[in-house]
């Protein structure tokens, strides 16, 4: 009894054993990478880059699960306060980036890329890095440029005997002009990513490489105060038309374009693709990319910035080094950049890629034909440096409230920064 | 001796016997108060600890006394929220609660033809997705396509800005509140009045009383408890409404927060801002509101009056 019972132990030793060699070796070989992001464009991109890139593990046998998540940002906080699991890549939107920063969970999390990107680094413009840096380390690779531009409607100046304003005088000047006949140069709304966007055009700073608050300091204040009152005089003349945030990304602006009574909007690169040309599909080649107008007196940058996403790599995921290379071929190559202008149309980080004819000469038909990318050239070495803070959020919700109250006169842009700066203390003291 | 074995056995039989007798209600109400336990009471509890930490979920927490509580209390924006919210909740009680009743005396009516599609439709909203509600809403209230500035347009009149001015705001929320949520409520009063006896009526015809007569004297007494029980679930819903709001204004609160309810606030300072323990504060001071509000009006209905 006993010798068989030795002999049914052995055989079942020697199953087990059998049973585990193969799935060792098949673990080995198999390799399933995720990613999540709030953009589908993203998943269409990496997708087609993940495919060239496996080539290079032809022993691997990579599953690729790429989605868009709803709540992304929600949804891995609440993974990592579970315990859970979190994406390979996750694509984390420069406005959610606080929220990672929050107890240094970006830190602890995420991998940093600072020492990978290595001479990698320089080649991408600073103000695309500076978004996703905690503590003076780099978290997460951007996939824009995020500059900003003037996207118009040519024929509504030359009816009229109008050049494109290149200043903001003329740029108030042109719009007084057209708001004669209920026509706005652009529109203008209650949120603080939007001021900020002017404000840092200007040269102005909400926060400083430490995350300090820096608004309140005199240059700072003095610039978010000409901004303001920039923003104050186009509204008046009826230059710059007010829309509640609700509706800024809705039909009411294409069909304020369709009716001709709103030139134009000042946005950043993505609006094109992501807003633009889905939405108004029917108004092609009537549009045209310009220059942000930039201030008379020479000071400021010649664009602005708003948005962007940057993906990072889960620190605790077995496939960590796998994800990191897979997103340094497919965002930190010049070559994969320009492809993610020809297929996504998102603008390349790197400075070099505006040498490039494929971005610099490729005419989009939506624009008539205009060689866009000659414009973004033009200012993608002046693309203005901010900083994130953990209190970025917590800005531009305040932010948001002090503008509205501003642009219905309820207070002055003195009041509004008071105000704006006194609330900001508060929240940093209580943080404290 | 073995007839006093007996008498032992059966007594100890019996008082078992007493003693399951004595458990089984609770053995079959156990279900609830094991589930009202765990999801509601516990989480209460930590959240009630919680609101004395700064915690952001992930790491350790960190003792803060009352600070959360002291924030606040100093915040303008939850002053606002609250007013914000206090605004929906008064405006559902005496606009929701009376159109409600109206309603169902209409539905109740026995001239009324089609009534069961009459109430099918006035049921509708209840079953309709929030999300996609507020989204119809939203076109319905945009500035310059909406359907209801269009009258405004063609009369050449100035649209109003429902989204965009911060009074208007409020109004564009309240209609949908009352659109969303009378229906509903409507169902709860006509099943109140048809539990009224038809004699009572009968009985003041024959005593010569007026139709108006019948409904402050009849309807309105019979109705009472449905009435309380009623304006205690407007006043709820009124004081945790988050999702129509938040989808409405695209999460911001509205201009200058115009329109951001409590609950609003508090998901924005907690899952937005990662701080739990805050939000936990916000939490247990919206609960405290809620239970003495409700106690008010139990009060106020005659609930704990004793019956002479």
């Amino acid at each position: 009894m006993r010798r068989i019972l030795m002999i049914v132990t052995l055989l079942l030793a020697c199953g087990l054993l059998w049973a585990a060699l193969p799935a060792a070796a098949q673990d080995a070989s198999e390799v399933t990478l995720t990613m999540w992001t709030h953009d589908g464009l993203y998943v269409q991109f990496f997708s087609a880059r993940a495919e060239e890139w496996q080539e290079r593990y032809p022993d691997v046998d990579f599953t690729f699960e790429f989605e868009v998540v709803p709540s992304v940002f929600d949804k891995v906080l609440g993974n990592l306060a579970a315990g859970e699991e979190i994406p390979d890549l996750l694509g984390i939107e420069q406005g959610s980036f606080p929220r990672f920063m929050q107890g240094g969970i970006i830190e602890s999390k995420f991998l940093d890329l600072t020492d990978l990107l290595a001479d990698d680094y320089d080649l991408i413009v600073e103000g695309r890095h500076t978004p996703y840096k905690y503590q003076g380390r780099v978290y997460g690779v951007d996939s824009s440029l995020c500059a900003v531009v003037y996207y118009y409607q040519p024929s509504i100046f030359e009816e009229r005997g109008l050049s494109v304003p290149t200043t903001w005088d003329e740029y108030l000047e042109t719009g007084a002009a057209l708001a004669e006949e209920g026509i706005a140069m652009s529109y203008i709304t209650d949120h603080g990513g939007m001021f900020m966007m002017y404000l840092l055009q200007r040269g102005g700073a909400i926060f400083d490489d430490h995350g300090e608050f820096v608004l309140p300091e005199e240059e700072n204040r003095t610039i978010a105060i000409e901004v303001l009152n920039l923003l104050r005089e186009g509204l008046e003349s009826g230059a710059i038309r007010y829309v509640p945030s609700a509706e800024v990304w809705g039909p009411a602006i294409i069909n304020a374009y369709r009716e001709g009574n709103l030139v134009g909007a000042i946005m950043p690169d993505w609006y094109s693709d992501y807003i633009l040309k889905p939405q108004a599909e029917d108004m092609a080649e009537q549009f045209r990319i310009g220059r942000m107008p930039v201030w008379e007196d020479g000071d400021g940058h010649k664009t602005s910035v708003w948005g962007g996403t940057g993906f990072a790599v889960a620190k605790e995921s077995e496939n960590a080094q796998y994800a990191w290379e897979l997103l340094q071929y497919t965002y930190v190559t010049l070559e994969n950049q320009i492809k993610r202008y020809e297929e996504i149309a998102y603008y390349p980080t790197m400075a070099a890629a505006f040498h490039d004819d494929r971005i610099v000469g490729l005419s989009d038909p939506f624009y008539a034909g205009q060689k866009t990318g000659e414009v973004f050239a033009e200012i993608v070495d002046d693309v203005p440096i901010w900083y994130q803070s953990l209190f970025r959020r917590t800005f531009e919700l305040q932010m948001a409230a002090e503008l509205a109250v501003f642009f219905d006169g309820s207070v002055t842009a003195d009041e509004a920064i008071d105000n704006i700066v006194q609330y900001m203390e508060d929240e940093i003291a209580f943080a404290e | 001796m073995v007839q006093a074995a007996m008498t032992r056995g059966r007594e100890a039989r019996d008082s078992g016997g007493f003693q399951q007798h004595k458990l089984a209600p609770y053995a079959f109400i156990s279900p609830f108060y094991v589930l009202f336990g765990f999801f509601f009471l516990a989480p209460s509890l930590i959240a009630l600890v919680l609101s004395l930490f700064r915690w952001d979920g992930i790491n350790d927490p960190r003792f803060v006394l009352a600070r959360n509580y002291g924030r606040l209390l100093s915040d303008k924006v939850f002053a606002q929220a609250a007013t914000n919210t206090a605004i929906y909740a008064i405006a559902s009680l005496l606009i929701v609660l009376p159109l409600a009743l109206v309603l169902a005396v209409l539905l109740n009516a026995k001239s009324l033809r089609f009534s069961n599609v009459w109430r099918a439709m006035y049921f509708t909203p209840v079953v309709t997705s929030t999300v996609a509600i507020t989204l119809v809403f939203q076109i319905l209230y945009n500035q310059d396509t909406g359907l209801l500035n269009a009258p405004l347009i063609y009369l050449g009149l100035e649209p109003i800005y429902w989204l965009g001015d911060r009074s208007w705001i409020k109004v564009a929320i309240i209609i949908l509140i009352v659109w969303r949520s009378t229906g509903l409520l409507s169902i709860y009063f006509l099943a109140g009045l048809q539990s009224i006896p038809e004699e009572l009526y009968e009985a003041a015809s024959i005593d010569g009383a007026s139709v108006l007569q019948k409904f402050f004297r009849i309807t309105i007494p019979m109705l009472r408890p449905i009435i309380l029980f009623v304006s205690i679930i407007v006043l709820l819903s009124s004081i945790q409404i988050f999702d129509e709001i938040h989808i409405l204004t695209h999460g911001t609160g509205g201009p200058a927060n115009a329109s951001m309810s409590v609950v609003q606030y508090l998901y924005e300072r907690g899952y937005s801002r990662l701080r739990l323990g805050f939000a936990s504060a916000v939490g247990t001071v919206l609960f405290a509101t809620v239970f003495i509000l409700s106690l008010l009006q139990l009060q106020w209905y005659g609930v704990f009056r004793k019956e002479d």
